[in-house]
Formats: C-alpha cells, structure tokens, sequence
C-alpha cells in the first residue's frame, strides 16, 4: 500500500513536472529587435524583430489557427499610420503584408480599442515624457500549426519617421490575435523596448524622451489656448533653487506680430506647487497669464524658475539660457 | 357577517384605487413629450478635465461664470480657455434632446459649437461641455453647476 501511494506521488510529480515544460514552451519565443541607433528625420527606419513559434498544444483537434498581430510604439508626430508599411517575412509561411486595425475595433481582454490596448499593457516603456501612439497591425492570412512546429520568422516594419529630431526607446509586440491581450499572459505575447533611437537633422529643439529633464511641458503639443503644465524637476542636479520650496515662474512670451509680453512678479498664479521628491508644478493658461490681446497669438515662450526674490533662476540645462517651448499641434 | 363586510370594502376601495392608477396611466402615456431644455441661469466650473486628468485643483475656477439669459444671450465673468472669448447668442441644435450648444459671438467672431450632455447629479440638473479650445488633440471637460443666488 505504502509502496503503492509511492508509486502515484511519483507519477503525479512527472505529470506535473511534464505540464510545466509544456507551459513553459508553450507559444511564442523570446522577441529580440534590431533598431538602428540613429535616422535622418524624414527617412524611412527599418525594424526587424526577430522571434519563433513553439506550439505545444494539449488538444490539437481542431488545430490550433491564428493570425498574428504586430505593435509598436512611436512618437505620435510621426504620423506612423499613414507612413508604415508592416510585413511578415517567414519561409514556413510565406511573406505577407499586415494591415492596421481599424481604430473601431475592441481588443476583447481589455474592450478598449487595439492601441489603448497595448498602451494599458506596456505603457511608454522606459520613456518619461508621453507623447507616444501604439499602432497595432494584423496579418490578412490565419496561419496553421501542428504540434511542435518549431519556425523562426521574422517582421520587418518600415516607417518613415518625422521631422522632428527626438531621442526615444521605441517599443514592439507580438501576439497571437486568438489570445488577445490578456493581461497575464507572457506565452502568447512577447514584448521589447529598444535602446536609445535619436532622429537627427530635422527641425526644431531636440525632443528627449529619456532622460529625466529639469523641466517638461505637457501636453507636449498644445496652444497658446491650451492649459499647460510646466513641471520642474529640481531633484535631478543641484541647482540655485535646490534649498527652497518657495518656487515661481518667470515668463516671456512671443507673439506672431513680433511683440514681447513678459511676467515677472512672484504672486499666487505664479507659484509653483510642490508635489514632493524636490517636483513642482504649474498650471498656466498662457494667453490668460500673459494676457496677450484678443488679436494676437503666442508662437513660442522662454521661462526660467526663480525664488521668491528673483535672484537665483533657473533655465534649460541649469544655464543662464532660458527654457523654451513653442506652440504647436501634431 | 362582519368579515364578510370587511372583504367586501377592501375589494371595493381596491377596485377603485385600481380604476384610478390605470386612469393615471393612460394619461401620463398621452403627454409624455420632453420638456424644452431649459439651460438659462449662471453657471460656474465644478470640474474640468484636460485627457481625461482632473485639474479642478490645479487651476482657478472660482471666479468663472457663464451666464446664458432667457433671452438667448450669453456672457462671462472671468475668463478661461473656451472655444469663444466674446459675449454674443447661443441656440442648442435640438432644444429637446440638445447634443451641441452653439455660441455665436457678436462682432463677427467665428461661432463655437460646443458637445453638451446634462447629466443629474445630486438633484442639480450639470452642463457636461466638451471642447478643444487649443490643439484639436486636447479635449476639455467643462462641468457646471447653476449658482444658487
């Protein structure tokens, strides 16, 4: 008897032992990427993810058939939907085109659309400043597998990346579209961020999406007739302002015609509010603080960070140059 | 007997009261049309979002109003970013079941349609306003409540 109960331990101890290296190799292979470190604005980047399938399938009746989706997140200026072409390159499968979600369509895990989606799940990554999109592409064909139909293939995205020069980590998935995005799965859905990914040559102030910065805008891209928050990050480096809590805004705003319109005073709507860890915020409504007439615009303003004084300010990179930000939509 | 009585009265008073309701019924059946929206009042910011993330603390509300009068004329106290900034006239596109309140500035500014809802919400009657005052990427909640004079 004793012998015998032995005996079913043991069994059970191989059956689990034998679920557990089906669980584990169950699905999709680890992703690896390969992103180029830097692109001209403009260009079209090429992006070649690299992954495999190991299907270990208790019940192979009926077989078990996907179509594989494709995601990936880019700064939004790039306007990627329209510039990217997606493709499956596989010598099993054959190579085909995927084509974009449309945006009506309800990831079924989560029921938010496919780029809310992969946003909810891996957020921005590595990345600090938010101004990213998630496009989400599906293959037209559903593919076949048989049990232990080990493949390796590959997807190469093409994008043309925009005019703006950033430093970014780009992010990438791959699923098989019959799971969906559940949250726990890790079988089914493989996932990277890229290193460092700069676009060089193009316009305006570099767009640092890394780094922690000593002050950001957000929205990233708003109007003279947007609320905007300016946030100061005084824990990064030491700085003039780095002993005191008591922390205001000086502003200098340009509008189209040329004219200049400046506030200087250390009052309430001024004031930064300090949300701990040596972080402060203010909230502006920059043709309300500025009080640019009726008939002007603002195209860009400089602000610096003072203490109540005046005397010790604080400008971009902890210089005496002021930090800048233009008015602009995507 | 007496019960007997009794019985009889219930089923009298209950017939009756039955005549009544079903009376009742068939009238409210023959008015049920919706009331003209009546939105005219001041009204002040109770809550406004920017993407969804709440600045009611963050930024000043309190001296805000928009004033919309009988007349169909509307104004503001204080100021913020809206889609218009000059007194004028407002219309809603459907004054039973509105989904846009129209803002016609006089002197000639370009008009601004603003998305309405008017949900109830502890017995006050809000405006739900949502607009893109700035980039078409920013959405803005405006909700207001009527002052209470």
């Amino acid at each position: 008897m004793k012998k015998l109960l032995k005996n079913i331990k043991l069994v059970l101890f191989f059956a689990g032992l034998v679920l557990v290296v089906f669980l584990a190799n169950c699905g999709l292979t680890p992703l690896t990427i390969e992103v180029p470190s830097v692109v001209n604005a403009n260009e079209v980047a090429t992006f070649i993810l690299n992954c495999g399938t190991e299907p270990r399938i208790a019940n192979t009746d009926p077989p078990y058939t996907s179509k594989l989706i494709v995601g990936f997140m880019v700064p939004k200026s790039w306007k990627a939907a329209q510039n990217t072409t997606v493709e499956l390159i596989s010598s099993e499968k054959g190579n085909s085109t995927l084509v974009l979600i449309p945006s009506a369509e309800k990831e079924a895990a989560s029921g938010l659309a496919w780029p809310d989606a992969a946003k909810k799940r891996f957020g921005i990554g590595p990345n600090l400043l938010d101004d990213f999109e998630w496009l989400v592409y599906r293959s037209v064909p559903a593919y076949t597998f048989i049990n232990n139909e080990d493949i390796k293939f590959k997807v190469k995205i093409s994008s043309k990346v925009g005019s703006e020069n950033s430093f970014s980590r780009l992010g990438f998935f791959i699923l098989s579209a019959k799971e969906n995005l559940r949250p726990e799965d890790t079988d089914y859905t493989k996932y990277a961020f890229s290193n460092n990914f700069s676009v060089t040559n193009g316009e305006g102030d570099l767009v640092d999406y890394v780094n922690p910065q000593l002050a950001k805008v957000e929205p990233v891209k708003s109007l003279d007739n947007d609320f905007i928050s300016l946030n100061f990050d005084a824990g990064i480096i030491e700085t003039t302002l780095s002993n005191t809590d008591e922390i205001f805004l000086e502003a200098r705003g340009f509008t189209k015609s040329g004219q200049q319109i400046a506030i200087t005073t250390k009052v309430d709507k001024t004031r930064l509010k300090p949300l701990g860890g040596k972080k402060y915020r203010i909230d502006i409504w920059p043709r309300g603080l500025l009080n640019v007439p009726q008939n002007e615009t603002l195209d860009r303003f400089e602000y610096y960070f003072t203490n109540a004084a005046g005397n010790a300010k604080v400008g971009y990179g902890n210089t005496a140059d002021p930090f800048r930000y233009t008015f602009k939509c995507p | 007997m007496k019960t007997y009585r009794i019985s009889l009265l219930v089923c009298l008073a209950l017939f009756v009261l039955g005549l009544g309701l079903s009376g009742c019924n068939k009238e409210i059946a023959g008015v049920s049309v919706e009331p003209l929206k009546n939105i005219a009042g001041t009204w002040k910011v109770v809550q406004l979002t920017r993407n969804e993330e709440d600045l009611s603390e963050r930024v000043d509300l309190s001296a805000f109003r928009l004033v919309l009068k009988e007349d169909n004329t509307y104004s503001f106290a204080d100021k913020l970013p809206f889609v218009v900034s000059d007194p004028g006239t407002f219309s809603l596109d459907d004054p039973q079941y509105p989904f846009y309140l129209l803002l016609k500035p006089a002197g000639g500014m370009p008009e601004g349609k603003v998305s309405l809802q008017m949900p109830v919400k502890k017995g006050k009657t809000q405006l739900s306003m949502t607009l893109r005052p700035g980039c078409e990427t920013n959405t803005y909640r405006y909700t207001f409540e009527r002052v209470q004079d």
